[in-house]
């Protein structure tokens, strides 16, 4: 099932999409055009793990050796923003940057998960965008908070996909698509750290809750973005959420 | 009359409570974490630190010294309250007791003036940033920084005059350990807040742990911690080995 959280009608509801994705059912019963809905992001976490440099070829490409131990950042939920929203690039943000991840919701949180358990406290799958601005990166807390922790800079969803409806999510196609044009592809089996690899750590140390997020990381391919692009990152079998540029501008939206 | 805002145990609300009432339920340990929204940290806030960094700042790792506040995130599993116990981890002898001042939001902020940062706050309150000791500040210490109970705050949430003339006293088995005036803050209290909410809205309820202390405590397992400061109560907490 995917499930998705939306304004419509002056309300915030749950709702579940349709199989051809053009409708949603409120829990009332009541239908509604997807085209007529405002997308939430998907679940109102607690915590949200974002990983850095856990695709081999993303860290080659920007020339780190592959990390030792799963390079974990936390974000705040001003950062995240649903489908088919604008995100704000500033004046002087040249390298602003996409990045598509698969993004893990945790249904059952614990601690002292086992890899061999983890799976078992997943409630689902959607995706993020967890977009970057270069000339904001400082090597303090690297990726710092400047960066990685502006408001409606993390689109995420549409919705989230129960996890039985994912058969493996360690073998998923991802791309980003810039004005229709695919410009980043990947596959998570080409994750540093798989996904019980990340639960289990995280919960070695730290207690998870239910509707944590683990945004799970990037692979390679980096393109520069402006304002008025249309951003779409997709995982295969989850979703393709998309989000636009706009300058930023206090005096309009 | 004094008031003061507190969780009272068992309750999830914040209460606007005579600030007696709140010192006898403090006393009794019956003060619950008055936190509840995002708790943002600040590291390498202090003059002095920076001074004492001096040249390692523009050398590997970090090339030149950081331009904007250099953010960290305390995630809800950090959460304590006074009274409460921080647990050392397996093959970790001593940890950094870091007391801070929390400020706490009461409205949404954003591209703020200094000016106008005063009337968007709550309160404020006595911090205990925990983590395991660590130099280096190249990538994010969430193994350092986030381990459950690392994060004692409290007993309560009050106003403050000037928090930029508040000074912190940390106890460690009834001994000084730590004191800090937060006239060290390289940026003070409102001029933070306004150059951090350019790029990132404060929502109410959320808090930002103003700086660290080039000087902390440190505590081993067995110790007892009080970090106090004028108007803001006694922040009591055990440290214990893990499982004990």
């Amino acid at each position: 099932m995917r499930r998705a959280r939306i304004a419509w009608n002056g309300g915030v509801h749950e709702a579940v999409v349709s199989a051809d994705a053009q409708s949603l059912r409120l829990a009332d019963g009541r239908e509604v055009a997807a085209d007529a809905v405002t997308w939430l992001p998907p679940v109102v976490p607690k915590t949200i793990f974002a990983l850095g440099l856990n695709y081999a070829d993303h860290a080659a490409e920007l020339a780190f050796a592959p990390p030792k131990e799963p390079l974990v950042f936390l974000k705040g939920p001003n950062a995240l923003i649903g489908h088919n929203a604008t995100t704000r690039r500033p004046a002087d943000a040249n390298q602003m940057h996409y990045e598509c991840e698969l993004a893990v919701v945790i249904g059952r949180g614990g601690r002292g998960i086992r890899a061999e358990d983890a799976h078992d406290h997943v409630a689902g799958y959607t995706v993020a965008n967890d977009y970057a601005i270069r000339e904001y990166l400082e090597n303090y807390y690297r990726p710092n908070l400047r960066v990685k922790n502006r408001d409606g800079c993390t689109p995420i969803g549409p919705w989230m996909v129960d996890r039985d409806d994912v058969a493996d999510p360690m073998d998923l196609a991802l791309r980003t698509l810039v004005n229709g044009v695919e410009v980043q592809s990947g596959r998570t089996n080409d994750m540093i750290f798989a996904i019980p690899d990340l639960i289990a750590f995280l919960s070695s140390f730290m207690t998870l809750n239910p509707g944590d997020l683990i945004l799970t990381g990037t692979p390679h391919g980096v393109v520069y973005l402006q304002p008025g692009d249309v951003v779409t990152t997709e995982v295969e079998g989850v979703g393709a959420l998309t989000n636009s540029l706009v300058a930023e501008d206090l005096k309009s939206a | 009359m004094h008031r003061v805002f507190a969780v009272r145990e068992g309750s999830r609300n914040l209460e606007w409570l005579a600030a007696s009432q709140a010192e006898n339920l403090a006393a009794q340990g019956r003060l619950a974490c008055p936190l509840d929204g995002t708790v943002y940290g600040v590291a390498l806030n202090s003059r002095r630190h920076l001074e004492r960094l001096g040249a390692a700042l523009e050398q590997a790792p970090y090339v030149k010294p950081p331009v904007a506040p250099v953010l960290y995130v305390k995630p809800v599993n950090t959460f304590n309250r006074s009274g409460g116990v921080v647990e050392l981890p397996a093959g970790v002898e001593a940890l950094e007791a870091n007391a801070t001042l929390a400020v706490v939001f009461e409205r949404d902020l954003a591209k703020t003036a200094p000016g106008a940062v005063a009337a968007a706050i709550r309160g404020y309150a006595i911090a205990i940033d925990v983590c395991i000791p660590h130099d280096n500040l190249h990538r994010p210490a969430i193994t350092a920084r986030c381990r459950d109970g690392f994060l004692p705050v409290g007993p309560w949430i009050a106003p403050v005059a000037d928090p930029d003339a508040v000074e912190i006293v940390t106890q460690v088995n009834g001994a000084e350990a730590a004191r800090w005036s937060l006239a060290d803050l390289k940026r003070p209290v409102f001029a933070l807040v306004a150059e951090i909410s350019q790029f990132m809205t404060f929502a109410a309820g959320d808090t930002l742990l103003v700086g660290l202390n080039p000087d902390p405590a440190f505590v081993r397992a067995g110790d007892v911690v009080r970090a106090s400061a004028e108007g803001l109560g006694e922040l009591d907490v055990t440290f214990k080995g893990e499982g004990q």
